[in-house]
This record gives C-alpha cells, structure tokens and sequence, in this order.
C-alpha cells in the first residue's frame, strides 16, 4: 500500500455487504422518492382513503371541508391519488413514466385547483408558439404546464400558463439590456466587418431577450367588480404561518433560459393548498452576469373560508456590481448571486402592488 | 481501417483478467508493446487506486469471479503496459461513477495533453462513427449512450463538447471521457464545446462540483487547463464537418481553422468563439444576436460554405431539441442533443447520428436512464413558502 489518496476512501474489503447496503439503500430512495413528505400534524379521517374519497374535517370553527381528489371536475385519468397516511396529494405520481405527465388535482369546498407538468415543447409546438409570440421563445420551454384555480359558485377561474407569461415580454427596443461584454464584441465585430455587406451588425427583430415578464395569471372569469386595487390589502401572514397540513403541494417551471450563458431567467411556480386557504408564488429570476439582477413575484392568495383572493405584484432589481458589493466577504461570493432565496432577501424593492376580490 | 492495436491490449488485459491475478504488474518489466496510449515519460503513481464492485451490466463470467482490489498500478515510463492498466482501471472505477483521486486527475490530464497537442484544429475522423451532442455531466445517461450506440473501442465516437456543467457528474463524465481517449486516441475524438472554458464552468456549476468532491480548486484547475488543447472541430471522411456551436462569418474555408491558435481560453469574439457559440436560424444571412453579442447563420451561409469546402453536412450540438436532434437549413445543418432530460427535468429525448461506411447516416433516439433514487421528475418537499 503507498501514500493514502484523499479522495475518494477507500472501500471496505466485504464488499458483499457493502453491495447489499447499497442496494437497500438504493431501494430506499426510490421508495421515498415518491412518498409525499410527512406532514405533522395528520388530518383526521383520512386512512383507507380510496382515490376519489370526499373527506370531511371539521374545522375549529365547526363548518365542514369537503376534500376531494381528484377534483371534482377533473377529466381523465388521474395518477396522483391521495396519501392514505396524511391526506396529502402525491405529486409526482407514484408510477414512473416518460416522457412525464402528471396533472394532479383537489378539491375543497366549490374551488378546484389544477396542475399539470409536462416536458419541454416538441419542434412543431415549438413552431406554433413561436407563430403566436413572434419572438423565439426560451430554450427551456414547458409550454404544457400550467396553474388553474377555479371557483364553481362564483365563477372565478385563473390560470398561470407559459405561453400567456410570454406575450407579455417587451419588443420594445428601449428595453434591451445588452451582457456585459457587449460594446468589446460589437466594436472589434464593426472594425473586422466594415467592408463586408453580408455581415449585418443590426439586431433584427430586437425583443427582450431576458424575458423579463409582468404576467399575474390569466383571468379567464373573474366575476364583477373584478378585482380592486388597494395596496393596504397585505396577504394575512398568520392564516399561511400557521403550518396547517399541506394538502396539496406542486412546483414547477414554466420557461427558462440560460441567456447563452450569460445568466438565467426563470419563471418558476409553487402552489401550497392547506384546508382553509391557499397560496401560489410565481416568481420570474433574471439574472444577466456583471449587468443586473431582477425579480418579480406574483402571489396569490386564496382564503376558502371568507371568499377572499388577494394578490400581490412585488418587483425587486438590482445592479450586478452593487449587489456582489454587498456580499464581499463571502468565498465566492458570485455563488450567492446564483441563489435565488438569497438574492429575493437582498434585491432591493421597488414597489408592491396589491389587488383583492370579495367572493 | 488500420489494425488497431488498442483492441489487441483489451485482450491482453482480458487474458490477465481471467488468470485472476489482479493487475500488479512489475514495473520493471520490459515490454515491446506498441505505446498506443501516446503517455509522456514524466509518471508515476502514488495512491491506491481501490477496485470496484461490478456493475450489474457487467455479467461476463470473468466478471463475477475474479473482483479484487487493485491495489496499485504503477505507472512505468518503460513500460506502456502498466499504463494501459492504470488506464483500465481508471475507467472501471469511472465506469461506477466514483471519481479519481486528485493525483490520478493530474497523471491523467499530463497524458491527454501529450495526446491532444498533436491533434488538429480540425480533426480527421474516419467513418464509421457515431457523433454525439451535449452530455453536461449526466454521467448515467453517458453510459446509457454507450449501451445505445455500442461499447467503445468497438464503435468510434466523436463528441462535440460540453462535458460539464449542469449535471451532478461533471468529474466523472470529463474524467470518463478523457481517460477513453488517452485510453484509445484513435478510437474517440472529444472536442471542445463553449462550456469546456474556465469562466462558463465557474458560473454553471463544474467549479463547485469540483470544490465539493475534492475540496479545493485543483482539480477544476487541470480540467480547465487541459480543455485549452481540446481540437475545436472535426472533420469526418471530408465530408461531415463537426463542431460545438456553427459557422464563423471569419472563417469561409476549413483552412482558416487549421490556422487558427487554438491553445487558449475560449475568447468572448473572434472566429474561435463563434465556432463555439453560434446557432443556425431561419433568417438568412449573418444575424446578431439580440443579447449584443454572438452570430446566428441562414441557410444561405450554410450551402455557402458546405459548398466552397465539399461537405455534405455540418454537424453540431449546443442546443437544447426536444426530439434529440433537429434539422435546419433543410439538411445542411444538424443538431446533436445527447442529454436526455436536460437538467433532470426537460424530459426531451436524446439522439446520435451513427455514420457507417457507406455515409449511410441513422439517428439512434434514447430516454434517461430510469435509476433508483432519481425518479424523471424531483418530488420537492412540500414547504411553507410565503
């Protein structure tokens, strides 16, 4: 044996064992993969639940929830039954497939949530998109996911959707950012190319290519007087800090693009249903290395117990250099800027706009 | 084709193998095997280099008997055999997706740069080959690709960049890779994709892979090092032009890239970089990005050049494709995707464009490999966001 080798340890000499624990171990990842996360503390009446079950639970206020899941809407086949442990909706669906295709779904009360996670688009959905939005679109785009919540009393019903998220990206030239070494790239292309009339140094067709977008959700029925703007409407943070069992929980991207590696955008979705109220986060992360930083969030806030939807547009932004400022004393402090938790507590706030609809 | 000698070394290896005498071979000892490994004359070896489990697909008979430790291979600047079985080694180790130790990254970084200074700036490749896309440190989707198209040596590949970054794997992947080409040079051809360049790998996660695995910047070092020698394009039988990104309006013929200095940091301009970096669109012409910098090319650019140089195709990657590869500018133009489910979460397939001798060429479609422990689409933990 000569001089031990830091990395990586040697194994141990039985290795039939060490094969054995690893398949176990193995094993175990693949199980809890795709159980749901245990939620504490348990709903009440949820063992042996059958997919399709109506739970009641009484809330303290003696009224009754009714869950159901699928929804009571949902059509088609439904992968994603109900943890017979915590009455937690499993998502993703406990049977591997591929391409994947999850649309998971719950009721409570009248209000039917949806999602639905799907691949990147294929060529010609690609085409199709693009034959609408008329600018290219992200390199990573999920054009089939989507957010729906819906109210079949009062005929409320909104959707976060990609495809929708796009069209509002700005085409407008004085909206272009450029990356960092821009003006470097297009003054040595102007001297080497100034004789040659094949080589057009215009953009042709600017957009913006950060995809820098202002979508709140589209509002396919929103019933009179729609909703109010009042920026004093803060979502009630007690109802969501409470830590009342997740029923229902899914997250997923709607587009990304790595701006041809010169940072990222990312339109991302989270969605948290608990028995009395629920919460979506759609947030949009721009970052464009050595330029800027940007983040806008869209929440939206249901309470099933008052008919109250509230949402919230915050908008954060920041200078890339200001904010590695900040930051100097961290290693490699580059690497937080690439944390977006990080970055949404330190990006300074430009200003919140809030709405609300009495149901 | 040439006799190979590297296909007569797989059997003098197999030969020990079966002898059940583990690989500890005299370094002392002469030989008169072919250096087919080109190594420089400056190694040795220092750690232990532990044997691995066999994988499961590895059910040959000799495999399940005789699965001993290796516990050192020493390295002979006389004697080209021992390299060949640390090299061996090296990618049985790698072939479980366990990364070497620093010191063994380093040996192998000196081999390969003796073996990529000698290559061009434009590559020869002969067919038959399969050429593959994007891999971006899926390591196991990597050996899946292999299991596809067929084990190498026995089948020849060509990779057009864009090793690392992105996956959880990047050591293993590159490490992979290039010890299979200090292993068999003539066999495979790796060349370099925009993200094989110390700036990208510091921002889409190689470095802190590295940082994480080995606990310091070193390894990250040699990689990125190594990576100035990597050749920047291929060219397979004359006629399949090979590369990362696509055309340069600096570069009309394929001799304008034999000119080129191509032993450096990939620059932010220049025709280096754009063939790297640029994309193929529908717009004829020469295009400027919208992001101000970086070219995009027509059709017309395409037949344009295909033309003045003789080609069939040109062939590139560095683009994400749903389907795993993807036509433009009719069939002038293809793009090579090899990394099914991007990101662990695109769910696109990927592809390989096997070429035969007759220049007959077959796209070969795959999924993920489906493994325990990572389901195709990641369960988040439910939490209490705000």
């Amino acid at each position: 044996m000569s001089s031990p080798s830091s990395y990586p340890k040697p194994l141990r000499r039985s290795f039939n064992s060490w094969q054995i624990n690893s398949a176990r171990e193995m094993h175990q990842l693949t199980v809890k993969s795709r159980l749901p996360h245990r939620l504490q503390p348990q709903v009440p009446n949820s063992q042996q639940a059958p997919e399709g079950a109506i739970h009641t639970v009484e809330t303290p206020h003696s009224t009754t929830t009714e869950i159901q899941v699928p929804a009571k809407g949902h059509n088609g086949k439904c992968n994603n039954p109900q943890c017979v442990h915590c009455g937690a909706v499993i998502i993703p669906s406990p049977a591997a497939s591929f391409p994947f295709n999850d649309t998971p779904s719950i009721s409570i009360n009248d209000w039917q949530i949806y999602t639905s996670r799907n691949p990147i688009l294929s060529a010609s959905e690609i085409e199709e998109f693009e034959s609408i939005l008329q600018v290219p679109v992200p390199e990573m785009i999920f054009g089939n996911n989507k957010v729906e919540v819906m109210n079949t009393t009062n005929g409320f019903h909104l959707i976060f959707n990609p495809l929708d998220a796009l069209k509002t990206v700005s085409v407008d030239p004085k909206d272009m950012l450029k990356v960092s070494y821009a003006n470097e790239w297009y003054k040595s292309r102007e001297r080497k190319h100034r004789d040659d009339e094949d080589v057009v140094l215009e953009v042709f067709k600017p957009y913006d290519w950060t995809y820098t977008t202002h979508y709140k959700g589209t509002e396919l029925v929103v019933p009179d007087p729609g909703f109010i703007r009042n920026d004093n409407y803060a979502i009630p943070q007690e109802k969501l800090t409470k830590k009342d069992p997740i029923l229902f929980f899914d997250e997923m991207t709607l587009f990304e693009d790595e701006l041809g590696d010169n940072g990222i955008s990312t339109l991302s979705i989270k969605i948290r249903v608990m028995r009395n109220c629920m919460l979506i986060l759609q947030r949009l992360f721009v970052r464009v290395d050595d330029v800027m930083l940007r983040i806008r969030d869209t929440r939206l806030y249901v309470d099933f117990e008052d008919g109250l939807v509230i949402r919230e547009f915050k908008r954060q932004e920041q200078d890339y250099g200001e904010l590695l400022k900040s930051n100097y004393l961290h290693h490699d402090p580059r690497k937080m800027l690439r944390d977006i938790q990080w970055c949404a507590s330190k990006l300074p706030v430009i200003d919140i706009q809030r709405e609300y609809l009495q149901l | 084709m040439d006799l190979d000698s590297d296909v007569q070394m797989e059997d003098a290896i197999e030969q020990q193998d079966v002898s059940e005498t583990v690989a500890i071979t005299n370094p002392t000892e002469e030989d008169e095997d072919e250096d087919d490994a080109g190594m420089s004359n400056s190694l040795s070896v220092k750690q232990t280099i532990t044997s691995t489990i066999v994988g499961d697909d590895d059910s040959d008979e000799k495999g399940v008997i005789s699965r001993k430790p290796i516990e050192q291979v020493p390295i002979s600047t006389t004697n080209p055999k021992t390299q060949i079985d640390t090299l061996d080694a090296w990618i049985e180790q790698l072939s479980q997706c366990k990364p070497l130790s620093e010191d063994s990254v380093k040996e192998l970084c000196d081999m390969a740069i003796d073996v990529l200074k000698d290559e061009e700036n434009v590559q020869p490749v002969n067919v038959p080959v399969t050429i593959c896309g994007d891999i971006h440190g899926q390591f196991h989707d990597l050996m899946e690709l292999f299991k596809i198209g067929g084990p190498c040596p026995d089948t020849n590949y060509l990779f057009m960049g864009d090793y690392v970054d992105r996956g959880y794997y990047s050591v293993e992947t590159v490490s992979y890779l290039v010890a299979m080409k200090v292993r068999y040079p003539k066999r495979i051809t790796i060349l370099r994709g925009n993200h094989e360049s110390r700036q990208i790998t510091q921002v889409y996660g190689f470095y802190d892979e590295c940082f994480r695995k080995y606990g310091s910047a070193n390894v990250w070092k040699m990689f990125t090092d190594l990576f100035d020698y990597f050749p920047i394009t291929a060219l397979v039988d004359n006629s399949i032009f090979c590369l990362h990104g696509g055309l340069s309006p600096m570069i009309e013929t394929i001799d304008q890239v034999r000119e080129l200095n191509r032993f450096q940091e990939v620059p932010h301009e220049g025709p280096m970089c754009d063939l790297l970096w640029s994309d193929p669109d529908d717009r004829g012409g020469w295009g400027i990005s919208p992001r101000g910098a970086g070219f995009t090319f027509g059709q017309d650019i395409s037949e344009q050049f295909n033309h003045t140089n003789g080609l069939s195709l040109t062939a590139r990657a560095h683009q994400l494709v749903m389907e795993g590869y993807s036509w433009s500018h009719p069939d002038l133009v293809v793009t090579i995707f090899s990394a099914p489910n991007y990101c662990y979460r695109c769910g696109n397939q990927a592809a390989i464009m096997e070429v035969d001798e007759n220049h007959n060429r077959d796209f070969l479609q795959y999924d993920p490999s489906i493994r325990p422990g990572e389901p195709t689409v990641t369960r988040k933990t439910p939490d209490y966001f705000l």
